[in-house]
């Protein structure tokens, strides 16, 4: 047998296992998903009928596909505003201070717990019958801040941000400070001597090193921002009523709760295409600064 | 190198073609579930395993089902019965729905009433079979004319109260409705208990206001199926309205403590069971709860849900059945699945069953021994009135709009007006009915 047939044989072989699998368990859910998207398949029938863009039009014109939308819009922004926190909490951790490995690992423990744990802290600290949250509040004399934070439905999607940020902004610290650690300490030093102040250091050579992780973080707001759905489906199940629904917590109500299999897919589908369309703007944002 | 890669190519495209390929002979319109929908005869020497699936939340009864579906070898040496549990039916169902989607439901399935019309292509019609005849209630919940499973159960559902309490406070056993908003008021007056302990927080502890008050106000059994032929259901003047203005004023009273929506049925049932609420409202299955955290009945009673208006009309105790039994329409089985069911619900089996169940018999000449339930009829005059659910139009309507009650019910605790649910409700359901 020739070298290059071997090669060849040798590379399909490999290469045979992996694409395989990358067939059956995600190009083919995906074309299933599509497919499925255009009928109205209640998930348990063994038959469905094909309904065109049926599902596409009820899911733009419910107005509950909305207000969950809406809900994991504020999980972004906020996600978003604490941006800034976050690499100022990063910047702080690269000095040279003491304790700074112990604080490191401080800020990266949140994002190591179970979410299944941080809904059910949560959900304590929260409690209205003798939870910590309210009691400190009173202890403090502050009862003018204690609130039901999980039932009241004007409260309920910030109580729920706030522990979504508990869990990853250090994470995102973390993420920031090696971007921030692999910045070149002469580039600072040039610019000392150059007699640049601290925020000038900042503007232009820690927020340009740091670009990309910000973009990774981004992404990953983002993603996360739209998909969230442990924190609200263990620690409320989307309520009040449907108060703290988001996108994902609406599409497994649609496809178990309600057996609308056809337009849980259909959200799937859109839930898909906005995300990527979002990363997409993204990264021709971060590309355009580039240039 | 690009003769190498177009190789990669072709295969992966192969792969491609032939999976897909495979999803569309399936496809003109059916999900690829075709394998193993025959019944097929077995000898009766031949080793077989039928598969059971069941929820409970109490974990001793799940050990006694366990050990109970086992004696059956000794019956039938060649079948053996492998039981599968969970511990709530929420995780069931959707563990059995993504069953049903892979045609993977095992032989013998529990469902809950309102799941049979969803299960209907999925369940084996039982019709003429000897344990369905002798079930008081399998005729009632026919779906499509056809006994699909049997109800293992009945039970009331009942207002729960410490009979210490009430004789502190000097109260007595609520009847009507008005009744039942005093008897509440008066205990949040005396500010020692809260009066009725909800657990909002999970939207399903309000279903015997939510759920069932609007359908016992209807005064027919099968209101939720009327529903379907209906274009507004929901306005004003009808029993669905009515019973939710009903409820309104319940949750307007503020007896539910300082944050109905933010107490879990779990919470809630712990201040009823630590005497620092008064009264909660549950089937028949929350005594063994009760009993097991206490560590006996002394201080519990109960009475029916006082949902009329005044003394006039007649006392309905809502009665629900569950725990239904059917056999999977894919089994290989079927004959020795038959067979089992039959054994299961012969009366001595069944006696077992149900004294361990604590909750009602559904089988003519079976009476559980459970006293407290002894004890509440011989002490509350009432006339029973068996939850029915929607047949399938209904089901199909109340699924399309996302209509579900006990979540309208959260929103009421949280402020929202009977007219608004009834008004957005109408909009949809017509809606929804002209799509159909």
């Amino acid at each position: 047998m020739r070298y290059t047939v071997q090669k060849r044989l040798v590379i399909f072989s490999f290469l045979c296992i992996p694409v395989g699998l990358l067939v059956l368990f995600l190009l083919y859910p995906t074309v299933k998903l599509f497919q499925f998207s255009f009928t109205n398949w209640n998930g348990i029938s063994e038959s469905f009928e094909y309904t065109g863009l049926k599902n596409y039009i009820t899911a733009f014109q419910t107005p509950e596909v909305w207000t969950a939308l809406g809900n994991n819009f504020l999980y972004f922004i906020l996600h978003v505003i604490f941006i800034p926190l976050e690499i100022m909490v990063a910047v702080f951790l690269n000095n040279k201070i003491k304790g700074s490995n112990f604080f490191r690992s401080i800020v990266f423990m949140p994002y190591i717990l179970n979410g299944v744990a941080v809904a059910y802290i949560f959900s304590y600290l929260y409690n209205p019958i003798n939870g910590p949250l309210n009691a400190l509040l009173g202890d403090m004399n502050l009862e003018f801040l204690i609130r039901n934070w999980l039932s009241d439905s004007s409260v309920v999607n910030y109580s729920l941000v706030a522990v979504s940020l508990w869990r990853f902004s250090g994470f995102h610290v973390i993420l920031f400070l090696a971007g921030l650690q692999s910045v070149p300490a002469d580039l600072y030093e040039a610019a000392t001597i150059d007699g640049a102040s601290g925020f000038q250091k900042f503007r232009y050579i820690t927020a340009p090193g740091i670009s990309r992780v910000i973009e990774i973080v981004l992404f990953l707001n983002v993603r996360g921002a739209l998909q969230v759905f442990d924190i609200p489906f263990l620690m409320t199940q989307g309520g009040p009523g449907t108060a703290s629904t988001t996108f994902t917590v609406y599409t497994i109500q649609t496809a178990f709760k309600y057996n609308n299999y056809g337009l849980a897919s259909t959200l799937a589908v859109i839930l898909m295409t906005i995300i990527i369309v979002f990363s997409m703007l993204q990264s021709r944002l971060f590309k355009g600064r580039e240039e | 190198m690009r003769k190498g890669k177009l190789g990669i190519w072709i295969a992966v495209t192969a792969l491609l073609i032939s999976v897909l390929s495979g999803c569309a002979s399936g496809g003109s319109n059916k999900v690829d579930n075709t394998s193993g929908s025959e019944s097929k005869p077995d000898s009766s020497a031949k080793a077989v395993t039928l598969k059971m699936v069941m929820w409970d939340s109490n974990n001793d009864f799940i050990t006694f089902l366990n050990d109970k579906v086992k004696e059956y070898s000794k019956v039938k040496s060649n079948v053996t019965i492998e039981l599968e549990s969970f511990k709530s039916d929420s995780d069931y169902l959707q563990a059995v729905k993504v069953r049903a989607g892979g045609n993977a439901l095992p032989d013998i399935i529990e469902l809950k009433p309102n799941w049979l019309s969803d299960f209907k292509e999925q369940l084996m019609p039982l019709d003429g079979l000897g344990f369905v005849s002798s079930n008081k209630y399998a005729d009632k919940y026919k779906v499509d004319g056809k006994v699909l499973a049997v109800p293992s159960v009945s039970f009331p559902e009942l207002v729960y109260y410490h009979p210490s309490v009430f004789k502190e406070l000097n109260l007595e056993v609520p009847t009507t409705w008005p009744q039942f908003l005093d008897v509440l008021n008066k205990i949040k007056e005396n500010g020692t208990y809260i009066p009725y302990a909800m657990g909002g927080k999970d939207a399903w502890p309000d279903y015997p206001f939510n759920e069932f008050l609007p359908h016992i106000l209807s005064d027919d059994e099968n209101y939720l199926s009327a529903m379907a032929e209906e274009d507004a259901p929901f306005a004003q003047g009808t029993a669905f309205y009515e019973g939710f203005s009903q409820i309104a004023q319940l949750y307007d009273a503020k007896v539910m403590g300082p944050d109905p929506l933010g107490v879990g049925w779990d919470q809630a049932t712990d201040l009823f069971v630590s005497k620092q609420a008064a009264v909660v409202a549950s089937g028949l299955w929350f005594v063994p709860t009760y009993a097991s955290k206490t560590g006996s009945t002394d201080d519990l009673a109960a009475f029916p849900m006082p949902y009329r208006q005044n003394e006039d009309t007649p006392l309905k105790l809502m009665t629900f059945t569950d725990h239904f039994y059917g056999i999977s329409a894919s089994t290989k089985y079927a004959d020795e699945a038959k067979a089992f069911m039959e054994w299961f619900y012969s009366p001595e089996v069944y006696q077992d069953y149900i004294d361990h169940a604590q909750l009602g018999s559904a089988y003519e000449g079976i009476e559980a021994n459970v006293p407290f339930l002894q004890d509440f009829y011989n002490n509350n005059k009432n006339e029973p009135f068996l939850y029915i659910p929607g047949n399938a139009a209904y089901t199909d309507l109340a699924n399309a709009i996302q209509l579900d009650v006990k979540a309208l019910g959260q929103e009421m605790m949280a402020g929202k007006t009977v007219d608004e649910i009834s008004k957005d409700l109408d909009g949809k359901w017509s809606k929804a009915r002209s799509a159909k």
